[in-house]
């Protein structure tokens, strides 16, 4: 038992070290005045580079394709077909990534037939010397400066939660635990039964 | 080594997941009540290895052990590294719980082989030969792997030789890594742990 003993100690030892990493591949993107921009990239360090990123429709017709650059990151032109779409990252050797893009993403309500009914102020636009679709598209711009920030610690952040945890590592570990618990259990019975 | 869901075709999944389904019979057959522990330790060895990270060159290579787990569990190596890989499945995403069958097939079968084949070797009772038999373990269960892997991508439609280069290349320090690893893990088992290897193939 002691030998069981230190080697569940190495294996915590060598987890709380923070070498533990998920390794896979993961894609995430977004979408920019007119861009599809993403990265692609391991949770937890590594960017996957040179790596061949396709675009989806939602019938799997392949629309675009480009590749990541060294930094992980990439960018596609908005394509003209329906949003939904699917990001499909093959990093090789068997790694491939997903990532959706959503109807909503595009600035597309999820229920295309609520957008048909122009918002009655917007025919106005009283603003001196801009007119309404100009004006929206001032508007875009701006916001998605002021957003840009926003998305890339939101990129950020989601790379660092896929990052195996310490508590699904202790889980894991739990569960094998558990599961020997459980064998030894029917063996004995068995063993029980075998000397009545 | 661990490979993702939505890359390999249907035949490839279901030949995966037969034999690693016959492997995992035989191997909890030949589970009794003295080497239960020692499956499930294994086990947790090597769920635990897998998620050890080492920056090689622009990408990283983590531990496997299946040399280590396959020369002291023989056939059990099997369920050991099955439930390893379920646990990674669901906790990590890593590979999927549709390819379990092939990711079991692809990292159980060569440790199954190295007992065979470096086993009777590790139990001699010299210094030199259950060293480099334990090095030569970790070496080839990697080695082995990396080429089923590249089979069952090659079966999927991926270009063979691509794949394969792709995967041996990556995986080559893990190679020699995984060897030396196996090699003191042995060493230093069969000195404060014999009876590890007490059983199994011996030489005449």
């Amino acid at each position: 038992m002691r030998q069981a003993t230190s080697v569940i100690f190495f294996c915590l030892i060598m987890a709380v070290a923070g070498l533990a990493q998920a390794h896979r591949t993961s894609v995430y993107a977004y979408v920019e005045g007119g861009w599809i921009k993403g990265e692609g990239y391991m949770p937890g360090g590594g960017k996957v580079s040179n790596q061949p990123v396709q675009l989806l429709d939602a019938g799997g017709k392949v629309l675009a394709e480009t590749k990541t650059a060294q930094d992980g990151s990439f960018s596609l032109p908005v394509p003209n077909g329906q949003p939904p779409f699917q990001l499909v990252l093959n990093a090789g050797a068997g790694h491939r990534a997903t990532f959706d893009l959503k109807p909503a993403d595009f600035g597309v309500p999820e229920k295309p037939a609520a957008a048909q009914k122009p918002a009655p102020a917007a025919k106005q636009a009283p603003m001196a010397g801009v007119s309404a679709p100009e004006l929206c598209v001032l508007v875009q711009q701006a916001v998605e400066k002021s957003l840009a920030p926003m998305r890339a610690q939101l990129a950020e952040m989601t790379a660092r939660s896929e990052k195996a945890s310490l508590k699904d590592i202790i889980g894991g570990l739990g569960w094998i635990a558990g599961l020997l618990g459980l064998a030894a259990y029917l063996k004995a019975r068995k063993m029980a039964k075998g000397a009545r | 080594m661990h490979i993702s869901e939505g890359v390999l075709s249907g035949p490839v999944l279901a030949g995966g997941a037969i034999i690693s389904a016959a492997g995992l019979a035989l191997g909890l057959k030949k589970i009794d009540y003295e080497s239960l522990p020692r499956v499930a330790l294994l086990s947790a060895v090597f769920f635990v290895a897998s998620l050890i990270h080492l920056p090689v060159g622009p990408s990283s290579i983590h531990l496997v052990l299946n040399g280590l787990v396959g020369v002291i569990l023989g056939w059990s190596a099997f369920p050991a590294l099955f439930v390893g890989l379920v646990l990674q499945a669901v906790l990590f995403q890593f590979g999927g719980l549709t390819v379990l069958g092939v990711n079991t097939a692809a990292m159980a079968l060569p440790a199954v082989l190295c007992y065979y084949l470096f086993g009777p070797f590790l139990r001699r009772s010299g210094k030199l030969a259950p060293l480099l038999a334990a090095f030569a373990a970790g070496f080839c269960a990697i080695l082995i792997s990396a080429i089923l892997t590249a089979v069952s991508l090659y079966c999927s439609g991926e270009e063979f030789l691509g794949a394969a280069w792709a995967i041996l290349a990556a995986n080559l320090p893990g190679m020699v890594l995984e060897g030396v690893i196996t090699s003191l893990a042995v060493v230093f088992l069969k000195k404060v742990r014999p009876e590890l290897f007490g059983k199994g193939p011996t030489l005449k």
